[in-house]
């Protein structure tokens, strides 16, 4: 397994091997389908009233039980997948890893009730899931949302919502052609304390509106004003090629990615320091940062036209660090990543008419009352299991939520090209810079795209 | 003596000829150790100055930096990577057309030179960034090598234009395993009307792989041959999801063919597609199926969807009104307004909540009027639109309904009132809280607290006094919470 030409022709193997696998477990599912749920009920009608939980898929997609709980599929069960097991509302029925441990290790927390699977194609197809939760590596988000948009699921996908542009306009298109929810799971746009901010998002957004502090508007993420960059996510260069683990389906794990010869820095915790997998810290909180900002400053339905950096050189494998990033919408509001902490004095935002700083502080006097005055922000559709259930858009869904990844994504293409770009919101291509635009969506592995 | 004279001379000799060869085979070897002790740049400028310095290296310099690459596990490639990659990404920058040529020669000479395999794939995957037609013919003799064929591919398909299509379409006559579906997807990513017979002739395999990968290339070139097989694929699986996505390739072929003239085979098949996709296991093929109707007939698919709408299929329904708001305009509004006039309960709920989401101010009128609506659902769905267009229209209504109104929706309609675009708000609030019911009065009371209504200080102590001391209570807290 050392040798990687060999590792490379074993991996293609094990694709058509599984694939086949997949394959006749697809014909007996569609042979359980051709048995319609609705049917199935009007024959057990009788049955359903002795159980007090009935899963949803038995009784048809418009009916809902009133001890109806939504069920769940998991697809990557590390840390984060294992964080979001319990949610409200929701019960898990089937999991998905390419780790035998971490499935093991999921399998104990959720009990033996619960299906397991190495190949998430084998559980997207499970009739009985109907929210497929994607926690794996963002380098799969995208072929796994959109597979699972396919299959007729609602998706609930972790951020960064996908590794590049133009996989984002592809899970956009997906959910939408498919009529799908689509939950990207950051939330500070609707609820808990927007970080070093110490308040929520909504009375900054409401100022914002308000217009108190003038336009346009400059907002800057640093460490002085409540966000850590976590520059600590950077990747290794000089890696020793190193025999794949045998808990760990190595091939599996790249999916879509380029064919790197194993180092187990590049999977698990520390993938986040390599381009083909994350982007580092940037990757990793950037649109937990951006998003807020992108909804604060009424952007959800565009992009800047510009990234500028400050960085050292970026390996074209490993992630390193960066100083500033710079975004500058038309209408010249600006959003300033300072990975250093450079300017103690820097205001979260600041405008023309004034400054707010972290803990709702402000220059303008009496700044909350004057506030007061101003109308409250349209409501938002902020729980999503309402939103699969009533067929509504999710506050921060497949549009938005790629928007904001968007931000995300520029930054990193600006990082690797090592210079700044100017960016077409409409077309979603950067101009003048043929070297730019081949990271905007680049090929996947044949085999997995 | 003359022995060792010619000893020395002897020994002279060969010191000087493997001088010599040194120079003629590491002649830019200071110059590049040079470079490279100042990489990893630290910034935009000295990134700057060691790509011109590695520019003026010309083509033999760089074929001769690329060719130091390290075997893996024979030496640290790290700064070496730095500096090809660095280039790579410069030269792709506008203006640097020369600097590009060079690059291209001496990544055309290295990949001929180079044993290395991890050291080749290196140098074509940098091609992706800079590649054009003249690497086309150092790129196509990886295409049937399955180590090689997956990045000279992606290379290609950044390159695109007849040479690389060609080179590809040629490759695919030998190719198998992995390199079959490098080249195939390409060829269908790239729609290559020309490649479709090598193609269609995969399209029976038993690799589900390969068949998919076929299904999608032949649902991308879109030619004239393939409908029938996409569509007896998609049949075979009941039109559900499977592995070789037979029923996406089908559907984008559709989709496909709606974006051309004529559109009738599109609506034809989407149309079909509909009808014989039935239950609920294949709702969302039908909402895939009704959105390419919709985006074929564009401005006029509002009959269509206003008939989906209709659908029981709960989904399917919600799917038309999705679709609904992408086509919006006053025309459509219009009509949308007068078929919820027309329907009950939860369908009139949801276009009213569709016709909101669409900002329509022209279904204020219906919004105010549903607010007696004797359902609870059409109740909210209209004070939630208020909410969503923060209408001033409706301000006045809103604090009637509230009379009457539930605690749940009389809350609401509190939330909906904080939203409405007016310095009027409080005053409005104000007066009509001394007629209301006492929870009604709490409720309008904590509003102009967070109003900081000031101005509102004589209403809110007319009900210090109040009977109900729930109410009383209220107003002294209002008054506290204003600074009064």
């Amino acid at each position: 397994m050392d040798d990687p030409v060999i590792t490379e022709i074993h991996t293609c193997k094990i694709i058509f091997i599984s694939c086949r696998v997949v394959f006749n477990f697809n014909h007996k599912m569609e042979q359980k389908k051709n048995q319609s749920r609705r049917s199935f009920l009007r024959n057990s009608l009788g049955t359903v009233a002795a159980f007090t939980i009935v899963p949803r898929h038995v009784l048809g997609r418009g009916y809902l039980a009133p001890s109806d709980q939504l069920t769940k599929g998991v697809i990557g069960t590390g840390g984060m997948g294992k964080v979001h097991f319990g949610y409200g509302g929701t019960r898990v029925v089937a999991i998905c890893d390419v780790d035998k441990l971490h499935l093991q290790e999921a399998k104990q927390l959720l009990g033996e009730g619960v299906k397991t699977f190495d190949d998430y194609r084998e559980l997207i197809q499970l009739p009985e899931v109907d929210i497929v939760h994607i926690a794996t590596p963002p380098h799969w988000h995208g072929t796994i949302a959109i597979e699972a948009a396919r299959a007729g699921k609602d998706i609930w996908c972790e951020k960064p919502m996908t590794r590049t542009i133009g996989e984002g306009k592809r899970v956009m298109e997906a959910v939408q052609q498919f009529g799908r929810m689509f939950r990207l799971n950051t939330w500070f746009r609707f609820t808990d304390d927007f970080y070093g901010m110490n308040t929520p998002v909504k009375p900054i957004k409401k100022l914002v509106n308000a217009r108190l502090l003038g336009w346009p508007l400059t907002v800057t993420l640093s460490r002085h004003t409540g966000f850590d960059w976590k520059q600590h996510w950077i990747g290794k260069t000089d890696l020793p090629v190193t025999p794949v683990p045998p808990e760990l389906n190595y091939d599996r794990w790249l999916g879509p990615a380029p064919f790197k010869p194993y180092h187990p820095h590049r999977v698990h915790q520390t993938f986040r320091g390599y381009w083909d997998y994350d982007g580092g810290g940037l990757g990793d909180m950037g649109q937990h940062y951006l998003d807020p900002v992108q909804y604060i400053l009424g952007k959800d339905d565009t992009s800047p036209i510009s990234v500028q950096v400050e960085a050292p050189q970026q390996h074209p494998d490993a992630v390193g660090t960066w100083s500033r990033i710079i975004y500058t919408y038309k209408d010249g509001c600006r959003i300033i990543l300072d990975g250093e902490g450079r300017d103690e004095k820097a205001a979260f935002i600041e405008g023309p008419a004034g400054k707010l700083y972290p803990g709702f502080r402000s220059d303008i006097p009496d700044l909350e009352k004057k506030l007061a005055a101003y109308p409250d922000l349209p409501p938002q559709l902020t729980d999503f299991i309402t939103s699969v259930r009533e067929r509504r858009k999710f506050a921060l869904n497949e549009e938005n939520g790629h928007r904001s990844c968007t931000l995300v994504n520029m930054g990193k293409i600006a990082l690797q090209m090592g210079r700044s770009l100017e960016f077409d919101p409409e077309k979603q291509l950067f101009l003048h810079d043929e070297g730019a635009n081949s990271l905007i969506d680049p090929p996947a592995r044949a085999c997995w795209s | 003596m003359n022995m060792m004279k010619k000893l020395l001379s002897i020994i002279l000799f060969l010191v000087c000829i493997n001088v010599n060869a040194q120079q003629v085979q590491h002649p830019y070897a200071a110059g590049i150790n040079r470079i490279l002790r100042q990489l990893p740049a630290g910034n935009q400028q000295q990134l700057d100055s060691c790509m011109m310095q590695i520019n003026a290296l010309g083509t033999a310099g760089l074929t001769e930096m690329a060719l130091m690459l390290y075997a893996p596990g024979k030496g640290d490639n790290t700064r070496l990577q730095f500096a090809l990659s660095g280039y790579a990404a410069y030269v792709s920058a506008a203006a640097r057309e020369d600097a590009r040529k060079t690059a291209m020669q001496a990544w055309t000479k290295a990949l001929k030179l180079t044993t290395q395999p991890e050291n080749k794939i290196f140098l074509i995957d940098q091609l992706q960034l800079f590649g054009d037609k003249s690497v086309v013919p150092v790129l196509k003799q990886y295409l049937l090598q399955p180590l090689f064929c997956d990045p000279a591919v992606r290379v290609l398909k950044h390159i695109g234009g007849s040479e690389a299509l060609i080179a590809m379409e040629a490759a695919l006559e030998k190719a198998q395993g992995p390199c079959e579906i490098s080249l195939i997807k390409t060829l269908g990513d790239l729609k290559y009307l020309a490649a479709e017979g090598a193609i269609i002739k995969r399209a029976q395999s038993e690799d589900p792989v390969l068949r998919r990968t076929v299904l999608f290339a032949l649902a991308n070139i879109r030619g004239g041959d393939t409908g029938p097989i996409l569509e007896a694929a998609a049949e075979k699986v009941g039109y559900g999801y499977d592995v070789t996505g037979a029923t996406a390739a089908y559907l984008l072929y559709v989709a496909n063919l709606g974006h051309q003239w004529p559109t009738t085979p599109a609506m034809t098949a989407a149309t079909n597609l509909l009808r014989r996709c039935k239950g609920d296991s294949l709702e969302h093929v039908r909402i895939a199926a009704l959105k390419i109707v919709a985006d074929v007939l564009d401005d006029d698919a509002t009959n269509t969807l206003m008939i989906a709408s209709d659908s029981k299929d709960r989904e399917y329904s919600a799917a038309a009104l999705a679709l609904a708001v992408r086509i919006m305009n006053a025309a459509n509004a219009e009509s949308w307004i007068q078929k919820a006039e027309r329907v009950d309960g939860s369908k009139k709920a949801a276009i009213i909540t569709m016709l909101a989401d669409s900002k329509q101010r022209a279904a204020i009128s219906l919004f105010t009027k549903v607010l007696k609506d004797n359902d609870s659902l059409v109740r909210m769905a209209a004070i939630n639109a208020a909410g969503q267009l923060q209408s001033i229209e409706m301000l006045s209504p809103l604090l009637v309904a509230m009379k009457t109104a539930d605690t749940t929706t009389a809350k609401a309609i509190g939330d909906a009132l904080l939203t409405i675009r007016s310095s009027e708000v409080p005053g409005h609030i104000a007066v009509s809280m001394q007629h209301a019911p006492p929870y009604v009065q709490v409720i309008l009371l904590q509003l102009l607290a967070q109003k900081q209504a000031v101005g509102q200080e004589r209403f809110i102590r007319l009900l210090l006094n109040n009977p109900d001391p729930i109410v009383a209570q209220a107003a002294k807290s209002t008054l506290a919470a204003i600074g009064l």
